[in-house]
């Protein structure tokens, strides 16, 4: 049967992609694995594979030319066979992990990350690009807003949410949302604040964000100072933990928010419980730091010292249990990313002799709110031995096939665990 | 109990005697550096930069040329290419003009043309700037002109200590560096460190933190835009200004930064606008991720698109002034336009 070559989703935000270049034409013989093409989004350009045998029939979409996610490029056909006519999708377009070849029958079916009708061109209307994204990411239909620039122009302090205070406002500039089809008008089941760890970003949480927000949860996560895209630097924890009481603030006027915090996330979602003017509904965290003094000091400082992807690929080994397939061009930006050493200064301030400087033993002792913690038993950076520290009244689960990234090892467990009652 | 902080007082020194030490403490340390132009030699330079350096080093290092700009910067850069280290001083930077074909088609290319087996480390040295009364011939700010030349490295300090630090690390650079200096700036005092350090070439300076606005600026602008700055924070406006101090390479990551925070930018420089300084880094910023950042149309102000006039008033306005900065930072902040 002819098998459809058709531009894959590979990033949530993403709605349009194109072809960057054609690596095969129509007659071409392929096979399972052969590069078909490349395609660029506005982030980054991946080579997409074949994922049957046959001849390639029916190219049509030219190199350069944006089309939507889904739009069928061409057919694999059987010998013999017949291109067939219609040019739709057969199925809803599906979701590419970087990680592995794309094949329509295993990949998971998903619905478009964003409702077309949310973020429309928006003919005549005026918005900056800032308001613009700040709708995107929201969900919020600027047709429904006035502008109070100049002619109307919609600027970011016209949108909802949006407060006046700087330090939210930064915060927010680098804020990552999962929105399933539809979240304008479900019922939303809460808010969860998901939180990186030490030289990771938002987008770590990509797998279990989008899960969760399926279930109906509204799902944030911030990059954190030094970190990602954001514009705030890191000179220590304090500088961490500021930046995600900002994030917290941001989601005003939000009750009840739930925050997920992963290794340094966890401990600075310690202190910004303390922090934090609202009440937090409760706390889980990730292979959390301050527990106990242990910690691979090396790792630390070998990663805020990376400066190339060489050097970083042997670091990422550590972090899971299972061998996760790197292609060269995410490790390059990975490498790129850390090797502006943005985290020297607040690697120095996290670890010191050796050792965690952290300690979140006191404060977690005060918490109003449930706590439970979560480690894996194959962790190399942080021993779990260290839940020993913690009191009888929090919760602890312990994943025996998981390293230090249990959310990457064990996502439907954790996204189980997260989205149950608590 | 108290600590006692003691701040070690620093020598300071006008951006002419800055540049003076830096050229006499390369030619002290390297006997392959030495200094051209017109006039540098007993007369101490038509600005006075060069000063007695002739009585310390003689007439072979600092050598008195003929007026030709198109052949002491030939000898320069032949010099250069048998392993000297030239420091080239032209009077005025309009007369670049004269020179453009040594320091274009020969001194930018030759690394390149010969793989690498050649260098041109030659260092040319020029005032640019209005507000001397110079008229349209001795008064423009010809920079971007190289900047748009690959090959060739330009810098612009606005302060007697990067003149001095970014001057020794031109003299250091294996490749050719134009150092475009600014006439209203040779007086003007600052500290500058006694020992010979070096300023890295392609790095911003950030002068002043802010977050509602960035000002970008080069050269005299930063003077004004730091000055503007100020006053707008009387205002309740906090301007963030960054002082390019090179123009090629840019430091554009620096610029990215800095709209990421405060959404807005403002690009102040004084040669013409048009195809200026100006426009490379808001088409930076438009290219980038920061674009999603942007919260108002980006702002140049930029020199008119006129031949610099002799009559004062007109001088003045044909090139950003503080008022002016003030003005349109406020527009920009308060109202999203200017």
């Amino acid at each position: 049967m002819a098998v459809e070559v058709i531009l894959p989703r590979v990033d949530m935000a993403m709605d349009q992609g194109s072809v960057a270049r054609w690596a095969v034409k129509n007659g071409d013989t392929v096979k399972p694995g052969d590069l078909l093409f490349e395609m660029s989004t506005d982030k980054s350009v991946m080579e997409v594979e074949a994922t049957g045998a046959g001849v390639v029939a029916g190219i049509s979409i030219e190199e350069g030319i944006d089309v939507p996610v889904g739009t069928v490029l061409a057919w694999i056909l059987a010998p013999g066979e017949a291109e067939p006519q219609s040019k739709k999708p057969a199925k809803e377009p599906v979701s590419a992990s970087d990680t592995q070849t794309l094949s329509y029958s295993d990949a998971r079916t998903l619905t478009p990350a964003h409702d077309s009708s949310i973020v429309p061109s928006h003919e005549g209307l005026r918005a900056t690009p800032l308001a613009r994204r700040f709708a995107r990411e929201r969900g919020i239909d600027l047709k429904s807003l006035s502008g109070s620039g100049p002619f109307g122009r919609i600027e970011a302090r016209d949108l909802p949410l949006v407060s006046n205070d700087s330090n939210a406002l930064r915060a927010e500039t680098a804020m990552r949302q999962w929105l399933p089809q539809g979240s304008l008008q479900r019922q939303s089941r809460g808010t969860i604040l998901l939180v990186h760890g030490f030289a990771s970003q938002a987008a770590t949480w990509d797998g279990i964000g989008l899960a969760l927000a399926e279930q109906g949860f509204d799902v944030f996560a911030p990059d954190l100072a030094g970190h990602g895209r954001s514009p705030l630097e890191a000179h220590d924890f304090e500088s961490i933990v500021e930046s995600l009481v900002g994030a917290i603030q941001s989601l005003a006027p939000r009750q009840n928010i739930h925050l997920v915090g992963h290794s340094m996330g966890a401990a600075a979602c310690v202190y910004a419980t303390q922090r934090s003017p609202k009440p937090i509904a409760r706390l889980t965290l990730l292979a959390p730091a301050g527990l106990g003094s242990a910690i691979d000091d090396q790792f630390i400082a070998s990663i805020a010292a990376v400066s190339d992807a060489t050097t970083l690929r042997p670091l990422l080994d550590k972090l899971t249990s299972r061998h996760i397939d790197y292609k060269a061009k995410q490790l390059e930006a990975m490498a790129a990313d850390l090797g502006r050493g943005r985290l020297k200064a607040l690697s120095q301030t996290l670890v010191q002799n050796g050792r965690q400087a952290l300690d979140i033993c006191a404060m977690l002792s005060s918490m109003r709110c449930p706590v439970e913690v979560l480690f894996g038993v194959e962790d190399q950076i942080i021993p779990w031995t260290q839940i020993a520290a913690l009191e009888p009244a929090i919760a602890v689960h312990l994943f025996r096939k998981a390293g230090h990234m249990i959310h990457v090892d064990e996502p439907l467990a954790v996204v189980k665990l997260l989205a149950s009652g608590g | 109990m108290f600590t006692l902080k003691v701040f070690p007082i620093m020598r300071e020194l006008t951006y002419a005697e800055a540049i003076r030490e830096a050229l006499s403490q390369a030619m002290e340390a390297d006997p392959t550096v030495f200094t051209l132009g017109e006039d540098i030699g007993v007369y101490g330079g038509a600005f006075g930069v060069t000063g007695d350096l002739v009585h310390r080093f003689g007439t072979e290092r600092v050598i008195d040329t003929p007026i030709s700009e198109l052949g002491m910067a030939g000898a320069a850069v032949g010099a250069a290419l048998t392993g000297m280290k030239p420091v080239l001083e032209l009077q005025f930077s309009d007369f670049v003009t004269l020179a453009t074909e040594q320091i274009v088609n020969q001194a930018a290319k030759i690394r390149f043309m010969f793989g690498g087996k050649a260098s041109v480390p030659l260092v040319i040295r020029m005032p640019g700037g209005s507000g001397t009364g110079a008229a349209a011939q001795h008064s423009q700010s010809l920079e971007a002109w190289f900047g748009h030349i690959p090959g060739l490295k330009v810098v612009q300090p606005s302060t007697p200590h990067d003149a001095k630090g970014l001057l020794l690390a031109a003299i250091d650079d294996p490749n050719p560096v134009l150092i475009f200096e600014h006439k209203l700036l040779y007086r003007m005092k600052g500290p500058v460190p006694e020992e010979a350090y070096r300023e890295p070439i392609g790095k911003a300076a950030i002068r002043r933190e802010g977050r509602d606005v960035t000002i970008v600026a080069t050269s005299m602008m930063a003077i004004r835009s730091l000055a503007a700055a100020e006053r707008l924070a009387a205002e309740g406006i906090d301007a963030e200004v960054i002082d390019l101090r090179t123009i090629r390479p840019m430091d554009t990551e620096a610029v990215l930064k800095s709209v990421r925070k405060t959404s807005r930018l403002m690009v102040v420089y004084e040669g013409v606008k048009t195809l200026g300084v100006g426009a490379e880094v808001s088409a930076a910023v438009a290219e980038s991720d920061a674009f999603d950042f942007l919260d108002a149309p980006i702002v140049r102000l930029g020199g008119k698109d006129v031949p610099l006039p002799y009559n004062p008033i007109l001088e003045k306005a044909a090139v950003p002034q503080e008022d002016e900065i003030v003005n349109a930072a406020r527009r920009l902040v308060r109202e999203g336009r200017v």
